[in-house]
């Protein structure tokens, strides 16, 4: 068994080490003091909007990325300026819940220091956009003081754990919320760095003493380490996109404990095939006492074994695939000291979010809305974000973020009821219901004009795709038939394109990658159909597809099996 | 960045490295091309700052840093028709105003001064007007002064309505001023080059937009192939040191403009000095005026040191005195080790303000009496190593 002394970069055991040269990031890590680095002088450094680029890395255990607008790159190259800096701001939300003065605070943060929009993200956080370098302290700070914080939102750390948000008729939603949120604790870095940094905590005299880290250690991860829960018949954290995912499973209506999968994973990379996108392994159960010490060996496993020579390859999916399934299981039996349960049945019925008002158990009303690419924000034709704020001021209950981008008002009284559908009708805030399946089963990246990965547009872009698509499903009439369509762009796939029934991924400006045959549960990788589309031949390549799915599907067949049957494209094995 | 021209210094070519060329002066402007005009000021920029670049018609032309270069500006379209409407003439009449004549329209907006009047031109014009606000007004002297800060002869062709034809007027009218630039480049660096930072002047005033001349002549100019008429004139006095001196620069605004022709002199030059600058503006992102240029010098060890001030990114203002406050005990340390200073820009606040902040640190640091220590600056002041360009 590997303990923090014994471990190193390459793997435990003298066999498996590499002969292939650490990463820069790895380098970074390593000097950086438990992710000090030279963020504090970067931060008073004037002459520049940027870190310096070491911290660039670091920054991201910190919650952070630095990214500029691409929009303007040329044109202030021109004007001898340097790029336009500044930093997105990922806020974990373990579980998706926040309170309405939390809410209220993120937005207001939004306003005064980032572009005036707040991101509802894929995995349940939010995100500030904008926000420039001589701010980002203070609003690092101020996110602290509403309980929040930032620390391990990105970075080779366990992310934002994710866990459904609205499972409450399961009756075992808040017990499965709360192994949410001390996994989250308990897998939170202990570096007083963040501390120090953005809080002013005192210096600890010698830091390299002082801090310890005794589930990372100084190294941290290879690679980002996404975890989440789901409770069946909902998948909406889609569970099997994450490196390690527990399913709940209920035993005469109590919490039992949990599948478990690993492995899962989104990202690849075009041109390098040995890259791709991973449905997550279910390897068995365990009871609900062990979640901590399982969720602890996994990372443990992944920080001792996986690739740290090559940061594409550095995923737990590819640690898997590299020393074998059965390895794994062997090796994580091994460092619990007992077996893994054979794992047990369950169904999952959709990833999709479920819309509009629903009634919970002890009577009070929850109202899951549709916001389109997650993004709050008030533009000409919506004021959404003046009306949730509206909301939010007389809310008494919460707020839940979904893994769709989507927000839920939830626990609301009957009495604050129809104040909030008020607030809904003046504003002209639609339902979910009123907008095409398509539509509300989309999901977007960030991409142009921050993201500095990006090949082309996906947020900003997608909505007006769908009006396009929107107009064959009609002519078909396939308009409320929840067809889910996710666009990123680039191969990443932090919206999860390869799990939705139609996936578009961005290879340059314009064109996309058109993939197809998810299924509706996100428990299916779906396949490439065609390269390199322009918006033309995206319509010109689904059109006649959603014509004979409406004529030629079984019933309440959905889109993503029907290509699969007619041959459009071929499971892969 | 423009100030009326004052008398030409007589030329003292010390450079020995380019040949001896005369500099055209102010009487024999020659014509410039202007190869690149960039707006400096980012997209969302309340600021309109342009870096132009113009071509010589010689190579040999060796202006030297911290000289300025004049341009003769043509009045903007918009001015000239409102005159001409006021004067209740036509563009077409023809019209002489001294040697030269032609259309109303292209002398008016060519040869006379329309945007700073003089007092005399106040006074000529009161026998025109019968307006008795007029008369009283220019008995008092700081209410004339108020009067024609930033006056146009629109603005008083129109407030003080009288009848005044074309060949009246422009009998009483001044011909048009040059207005002078402190240059942004070193003929080193640039040979056959010149360019300026020119901030485009706008203001309200008697409920009108208004526009400063040449800035807006500039601003308007296409970014390419048009041509300018230009002359230099020579400072003696706002030079470069010695290459072993060290020099700390103060210029916010496109008070940095004679800087960056510092930079690329010294940086040609290979000169050992060390050097220090301070620039100030609004806002970080969008007015860090020829910002990838200083930050390039920064990289190359030439700038040693730079201190910003930008004023409208908390809510506190900071200017460049208060930087200069703060780096009082390092900025005393070069002063005593022979440093020259150099302040461009703002004379009304910002060169007082700078002035007293030195006042402070040297007092401070030195520690000796404020009056000590203004003296201390009047000495540096006789020996040339306190210089101002300021307008």
């Amino acid at each position: 068994m590997s303990t923090n002394k014994d471990y190193n970069f390459f793997g435990m055991e003298d066999t498996r080490k590499q002969e292939v040269p650490l990463t820069e990031v790895e380098h970074i890590k390593e000097n950086s003091r438990f992710l000090r680095g030279t963020i504090d002088e970067s931060l008073i450094d004037n002459i520049t909007g940027a870190l310096r680029a070491a911290d660039t890395h670091l920054i991201k255990f910190h919650g952070s990325y630095q990214q500029s607008d691409r929009d303007v790159e040329s044109e202030r190259k021109k004007q001898k300026l340097e790029p336009l800096y500044s930093f997105m701001i990922r806020i974990r939300v373990p579980g998706g819940i926040a309170s309405p003065s939390q809410f209220l605070r993120i937005i207001e943060l939004g306003d005064v220091y980032g572009n005036g929009t707040v991101k509802l993200t894929s995995r349940q956080a939010f995100q500030l956009h904008g926000v420039f370098k001589h701010n980002l302290k203070q609003t690092i700070r101020k996110i602290n003081d509403t309980l929040l914080d930032t620390i391990a939102a990105c970075g080779d750390v366990n992310r934002n754990v994710m866990c459904n948000p609205l499972s409450e008729l399961s009756g075992i939603h808040n017990e499965v919320y709360t192994d949410a949120v001390r996994t989250s604790i308990h897998l939170t870095p202990h570096t007083k760095a963040y501390h120090e940094i953005w809080l002013d905590k005192q210096l600890v005299a010698n830091t390299r003493d002082e801090d310890e880290e005794p589930i990372y250690g100084k190294t941290y991860l290879p690679r980002k380490f996404k975890m989440a829960f789901a409770i069946p018949p909902d998948n909406d954290v889609d569970i099997y996109a994450n490196d390690l995912g527990f399913i709940a499973i209920k035993d005469q209506g109590q919490l039992a404990g949990y599948n478990v999968v690993v492995g899962g994973g989104m990202g690849m990379t075009f041109g390098n095939a040995d890259t791709y996108p991973r449905i997550a392994s279910n390897i068995g159960f365990i009871p609900k006492e062990m979640v901590l010490r399982v969720s602890e060996e996994v990372v443990k496993i992944q920080r001792d074994n996986g690739n740290r020579s090559d940061r594409k390859l550095a995923r737990l999916k590819y640690t898997i695939d590299r020393l074998g399934l059965d390895w794994f299981i062997n090796e994580l039996q091994k460092r619990l000291g007992f077996q893994l349960q054979p794992w047990r049945p369950f169904t999952f019925t959709s990833n999709s979010d479920r819309y509009g008002w629903s009634r919970t158990t002890s009577g009070l009303w929850h109202l899951a809305l549709f916001i389109e690419g997650g993004r709050i924000w008030d533009s000409n034709a919506l004021q959404l974000k003046k009306a949730l704020v509206e909301i939010a001021l007389i809310h008494n209950g919460d707020f839940r973020l979904t893994g769709n981008q989507n927000l839920v008002i939830a626990n609301i009284s009957s009495s604050t009821k129809p104040r909030i559908t008020a607030i809904l009708n003046r504003y002209g805030i639609n339902q979910a219901s009123v907008f095409t399946g398509m539509r509300i089963n989309s999901l977007a990246c960030v991409a142009l004009n921050t993201c500095p990965l990006a090949f082309a547009e996906a947020e900003r872009y997608l909505p007006s795709l769908i009006d396009k698509l929107e107009e064959i499903l009609k002519e078909n009439g396939l308009e409320k038939e929840s067809i889910s369509i996710r666009m990123t762009g680039c191969p990443n796939g932090c919206a999860r394109p390869y799990i939705a029934e139609i996936g578009l991924v961005g290879k340059s400006i314009g064109h996309y990658n058109l993939y197809l045959g998810g299924n509706t549960t996100g428990s299916r990788i779906n396949v490439l159909y065609r390269e390199t589309l322009n918006e033309q031949q995206i319509i010109g390549a689904l059109s006649p597809i959603f014509k004979s799915f409406s004529q030629e599907r079984i019933k309440n067949e959905p889109f993503g099996d029907f290509v699969i049957r007619r041959g459009i494209v071929s499971e892969e094995s | 960045m423009s100030h009326v021209l004052s008398q030409a210094a007589p030329v003292n070519r010390s450079d020995a490295r380019l040949p001896e060329v005369g500099l055209p002066e102010r009487n024999n402007p020659v014509e410039a091309i202007v190869v690149n005009k960039i707006r400096l000021n980012g997209r969302g920029s309340e600021k309109y700052t342009y870096h132009v670049e113009l071509e010589l018609p010689s190579d040999q032309i060796a202006y030297e840093p911290g000289d300025s270069v004049g341009i003769i500006p043509a009045n903007h379209k918009s001015l000239v028709s409102e005159i001409i409407h006021l004067l209740r003439e036509t563009p077409e009449t023809p019209v002489i105003f001294g040697n030269s004549s032609g259309s109303l329209g292209n002398v008016l907006t060519n040869e006379v001064e329309l945007t700073k009047l003089t007092r005399e031109n106040l006074e000529s014009y009161r026998q025109f007007s019968r307006d008795k606000a007029l008369n009283e007004l220019s008995q008092d002297l700081n209410k004339t002064s108020a009067l024609l800060q930033g006056c146009t002869w629109a603005d008083l062709l129109r407030l003080f309505p009288g009848r005044i034809n074309a060949g009246e007027f422009l009998a009483i009218a001044r011909p048009i001023q040059p207005r002078l630039y402190s240059i942004s480049s070193s003929a080193r660096a640039y040979p056959g080059e010149v360019h300026i930072t020119v901030r485009q002047v706008s203001y309200n005033l008697h409920g009108k937009e208004h526009f400063g001349i040449c800035s807006t002549y500039l601003a308007d100019l296409p970014e390419t192939e048009d041509r300018v008429r230009i002359f230099f004139e020579t400072n003696e006095v706002f030079r470069l040191p010695s290459d072993d001196t060290d020099i700390i620069m103060i210029g916010p605004g496109t008070g940095v403009a004679p800087f960056r022709a510092f930079m690329q002199e010294r940086e040609d030059r290979e000169a050992s000095g060390k050097n220090w600058l301070f620039f100030g503006d609004w806002r970080f992102t969008t007015d860090f005026l020829y910002q990838t240029e200083w930050q390039d010098w920064h990289k190359k060890s030439l700038l040693h040191r730079i201190d910003l001030a930008f004023s409208r990114d908390q809510k506190q203002k900071i200017y460049v005195q208060h930087r200069l406050v703060e780096k009082s005990r390092d900025l005393f340390k070069w002063i005593e080790n022979g440093a020259k200073i150099y302040v461009c820009g703002d004379m009304k606040n910002m060169a007082q303000d700078v002035n007293k902040a030195f006042v402070d640190i040297i007092s401070r640091e030195g520690g000796i009496s404020v009056e000590k220590a203004q003296e201390y600056l009047k000495t540096m002041r006789k020996q040339k190593r306190y210089l101002e360009d300021v307008y």
